[in-house]
């Protein structure tokens, strides 16, 4: 019974495991890489990150025995129905349109580029009025930008093209 | 095909749209031509290293508040906050403004230099240009009400026969406090590695470890723990600095023989590198028109602070000496590679 | 009783038309302001702060406390209605608040967030005027090893909440406690997981995590799902606005039990609002009738945490007034402006300027008071918000929640910390993993480091310091109570169970 069982298993559980297996691995790693200093102190800053660092891959080890086995029926049962009802497509658009926004930011400017982000999320998360997204967008990210910049004194990048006042 | 290029065209409709919104916009003029006799000629930005509402962060308040308030400048001053690795972003952010005599920025000599050498930040604060040092707040050594200790001396002696016993609370690693007693120990001829030392925020802290029993002997900025003193909940042991501060009755390290021990952080302004000779006094002259002004002896009895005057390049000389005592410092306590 | 004629004569100088209108000017202004993203409480007061400048002591002492109220609630309504938390403090009110409006019912969220703040209040403040000196008393005794102590107990208790799988949540809590390890050790100087990025060397703002996990992360959830599962869109507010009677029967007791945390801790000179909130969650949690609708939208989940946020704040006063030590944002802003009028807090404060004082206590409840008068009404139109269509609503929050984190120190590294916490967010919540206790571990990782390295610093470095100190032993022991107990009831479950199949 458990090969099918094996064959249908969501990856979900197994890549998130190993990511925390990962972390683990890397928190152990660089925790021997800190220089415990000549200070004559009794715990020096190494031995808090090598105790996290273990805890963390003694817990993903579990976790990815127990994701590799389908041990955990609960959260099994929950990636199968993520993973069917999952469309990649518009995550990764999501996910380009921020990434894109964090380097835009600075160069281009705050309400400029978050009135093009607004419009872009909008039509991603399928809203098939562009012109009334940009003005919303827009708007919003004008009187963001006065509110923070001008009357709070709170700065956001300006970008090249600045406003009259 | 995605949705986002089926609909290529109305994409294309929206951002050209914004475009045409943006370019209503005036295009920002940037004038670098700045003749010193007419400086400011447009707005000053002051940086804070630090988050807003710490010293840092008053400090910049405090002067664009006089500035403007007091009508020292016509032009407007802006606050920018950098907070980050004991200051290093902003001194690095100032390093970039290179030759900007329209941006300037708060520190202090010694806590910033501390966080400079440790982080190895390349960027040390003497590459800035110092305009001038303004204020001081003095730091006194405290025990609890009810400690053994009496005074300095015997503090030390008990220092010298178990160190690591001894266990000193007060502000950051590097600060004026911490460099004091490290400095103190070698003084004494205590080995400066074995001692215990556990930096802090700052006042609050220091109060609760000395308070609750935990930490045996404490240094703090004198305002933040002078009520306590005031209520006789803490003994005053000495005070760093060359002179006693008003109502309190106790020894400075200088009367106790260890003024070379004392580290006095002075607090002050800096302005980026590359600056001409004419711009840089033009600044030093705005800030010491500054400093006279009733808005800013306000700020600074708001903040208990002592004002100081150290122009242009004895601000300069002052830092220097203290970072290289600093580095020495830390150096002998192992704190640097 | 003496006290009872000090606040009297407090509210007298607090009570004038001119006071109560700068109360709801403040209030107004402080819910304002509080609801844009990444200006939490301390910041919001912080930022307004010169607008007391101009007003004598009362007068400025009660606009405060009316910007201080307005600003707290107004970062719950952004928690609830947006998923973007304010600040750490109010991340728990997210963790239910935001199911809550998911499915129709952020009228009573927002309703119970605003009673439960005013109830704790309440208590905490006729609490202060009692019992204030002799907590601050006690509070003054704790040293670093009961601090440890109580920081295990949180983490203790937020894992045994995930008890049905463990593992799952361990991991959690340690990549958490992982994040807390990144930038300065604050006892060596030495930089640790900065990766040679300096706007690391402070470490990771837990708020940037925060926003990522929760903001981010459901936008990257509602794109995965949007065209599958298209009958999922947020419910529209149904029903009543208001709170129904069995939300009142469920809400009181959290009230309550918020408060009786929120206020001690608070008070502790090293305590804050983070713990508290946590810990009341948790309590819930474990306490409720309803296990099962705990991160679907529990409505014990919002009360007990904003209650004990509240009797935090309160809590934190006492410190503040009776020591001189400012112990949150806050407190310290606050404390800037008790120096503006020449007053220093600390123990001859009552002495020296009791008038002050019972004034700054009377404000703060007519601050209270004017926050419940104001913002009960304002409900419905917060709600409405709900309303826009989706895809605007989620483009909103995704501008909210990156504005939020770009203006906590105006730079793009935290910004792409929280995107990619987003992705994690999204990740975890696919496969099962509880957020909790990676937040709660990237706040108190920090804080727990710490005092157990500063505790063995005082005591020569002898590891029995944290069993030698009576509180710190007790409070240690239940930490062990509480992760055993629901282990060891699973376990006897099990083996009575496994004959039966």
């Amino acid at each position: 019974m458990s090969t099918p069982q094996a064959i249908q298993q969501p990856w979900g559980p197994r890549v998130a495991a190993l990511l925390f297996l990962a972390a683990g691995v890397v928190v152990l790693g660089w925790a021997f890489a800190i220089p415990e200093r000549a200070t004559d102190q009794d715990v020096g800053p190494r031995a808090f990150p090598l105790l996290v660092g273990m805890g963390l891959c003694v817990s993903a080890t579990f976790s990815t025995v127990q994701a590799f086995r389908g041990a955990d029926r609960e959260q099994t049962e929950q990636a199968r129905e993520e993973a069917r009802l999952t469309d990649w497509g518009p995550v990764a658009a999501l996910l380009g349109l921020l990434v894109g926004y964090l380097f835009a930011l600075t160069p281009c400017g705050y309400w400029q580029s978050t009135a093009v982000l607004f419009t872009l999320v909008a039509r991603v998360l399928g809203s098939r009025k562009p012109l009334r997204d940009a003005a919303v967008g827009l708007v919003l990210a004008l009187a963001v930008y006065i509110l923070f910049d001008r009357l709070l004194g709170i700065h956001l990048p300006p970008g090249i093209i600045r406003l009259a006042f | 095909m995605p949705p986002l290029l089926r609909n290529g065209p109305r994409v294309v409709l929206t951002v050209t749209l914004l475009a045409t919104v943006s370019s209503a916009c005036t295009i920002g003029s940037a004038d670098d031509s700045t003749a010193a006799a007419g400086y400011p000629s447009r707005g000053l930005s002051i940086l804070a290293p630090g988050s807003v509402g710490g010293g840092w962060d008053a400090r910049a308040r405090g002067m664009s508040a006089a500035l403007t308030g007091c009508k020292i400048i016509d032009e407007d001053v802006t606050v920018t906050n950098k907070p980050g690795a004991g200051g290093a972003i902003g001194l690095a952010r100032m390093v970039g403004r290179s030759g900007d005599p329209y941006q300037l920025m708060t520190m202090d000599t010694v806590t910033m230099a501390g966080g400079a050498v440790q982080n190895d930040s390349p960027v040390g604060l003497s590459s800035l240009t110092p305009i001038a040092g303004l204020t001081v707040s003095p730091s006194v050594i405290v025990v609890p009400a009810r400690s053994p200790y009496r005074d300095l001396t015997s503090v030390m002696a008990a220092m010298k026969r178990n160190p690591k016993g001894m266990s000193w609370v007060g502000g950051s690693l590097g600060g004026p406090d911490h460099i004091t007693v490290a400095s103190l120990a070698k003084a004494r001829g205590i080995p400066v590695k074995k001692i215990t030392y556990v930096p802090t925020g700052g006042g609050g802290e220091v109060l609760n470890l000395l308070l609750s029993g935990a930490s045996k002997v404490g240094m703090s900025t004198l305002t933040e723990i002078r009520p306590q003193i005031e209520a006789g909940k803490l003994r005053v042991l000495a005070i760093s600095g060359d002179e006693r501060p008003e109502g309190l009755n106790a020894p400075t390290l200088k009367d106790l023989g260890y003024g070379g021990s004392s580290v006095v952080s002075t607090g002050g302004v800096m302005a980026p590198p590359g600056l001409s000779d004419g711009e840089r006094r033009a600044i030093v002259s705005m800030v010491d028109r500054m400093r006279r002004t009733s808005c800013w002896k306000r700020t600074l009895k708001q903040n208990d602070w002592r004002a100081v005057w150290l122009p242009d390049t004895k601000f300069g000389t002052l830092i220097d000496r203290q970072q290289k005592q600093v580095a020495q410092v830390l150096n002998d306590v192992g704190l640097t590679s | 009783m003496d006290v009872l004629s000090h606040l009297t004569d407090g509210f007298a100088s607090a009570f004038s038309p001119m006071h109560l209108l700068l109360a709801f000017a403040g209030c107004t202004l402080g819910s304002l302001v509080g609801v844009l993203p990444g200006l939490g409480p301390a910041t919001t007061v912080a930022l307004l702060l010169p607008l007391t400048y101009v007003f004598d002591p009362v007068g400025a002492l009660v606009l405060f406390a009316g910007i201080y109220y307005g600003g707290m609630y107004g970062g719950s309504t952004t928690a609830i209605l947006l998923n973007v938390p304010g600040e750490t403090a109010s991340v728990p009110t997210t963790l239910e608040g935001h199911p809550m409006a998911r499915s129709g019912r952020a009228g009573a969220a927002l309703a119970t967030a605003a009673i439960g703040s005013f109830v704790a209040g309440t208590i905490s403040t006729v609490a202060i005027t009692f019992i204030g000196p002799a907590m601050s008393r006690v509070a003054e005794s704790i040293q670093p090893a009961e601090y440890f102590a109580v920081m295990v107990l949180a983490f203790a208790t937020v894992t045994a909440v995930v008890a049905d799988a463990p593992a799952r949540g361990l991991c959690s809590l340690f990549l958490g406690l992982a994040i807390g390890l990144v930038g300065i050790d604050s006892l060596t100087g030495q930089v640790r997981y900065a990766f040679g990025v300096p706007e690391l060397y402070d470490g990771v703002q837990v708020v940037a995590v925060a926003v990522g996990l929760f903001a981010i992360g459901e936008g990257l959830y509602t794109a995965a799902r949007m065209r599958r599962a298209p009958e999922e869109q947020m419910l529209p507010v149904g029903g009543r606005i208001g709170m129904s009677r069995e939300d009142w029967g469920r809400s009181w007791k959290p009230w309550l039990r918020g408060t009786a945390i929120g206020l001690p801790i608070g008070a502790l000179p090293a305590g804050g609002a983070e713990i508290p909130t946590f810990l009341s969650y948790n309590l819930e949690r474990r306490l409720s009738q309803h296990k099962k609708q705990f991160g679907k939208g529990a409505i014990e989940g919002v009360a007990g945490p904003e209650a004990a946020n509240n009797a935090a704040f309160s809590g934190v006063l006492m410190p503040l007034l009776t020591l001189g030590i400012p112990t949150s944002a806050t407190a310290s802003v606050l404390l800037i402006a008790f120096q503006m009028y020449d007053v220093q807090p600390g123990p001859q404060l009552f002495q020296t300027q009791s008038a002050l004082v019972w004034t700054l206590i009377a404000s703060l409840y007519i601050g209270n008071v004017m926050l419940l008068v104001l913002n009960l009404p304002m409900i419905p139109l917060w709600v409405r918000l709900l309303k826009l269509p989706r895809p605007l609503l989620t483009a909103g929050i995704i501008v909210f929640a990156t504005l939020g984190v770009y203006a906590l120190s105006q730079n793009a590294v935290d910004l792409a910390i929280a995107v990619a916490f987003g992705v994690l967010g999204f990740l975890m919540r696919r496969t099962g993993y509880p957020v909790a206790p990676l937040i709660l571990g990237a706040v108190l990782g920090p804080m727990t480091e710490t005092q157990f390295r500063r505790a063995l610093a005082f005591s020569e470095g002898d590891w029995t310091v944290f069993l030698t100190r009576p509180v710190s032993a007790g409070i240690l022991c239940l930490a062990l109570a509480s992760l055993a107990g629901p282990m060891a009831v699973r376990l006897l479950r099990r083996r009575r169970s496994v004959p039966s199949i």
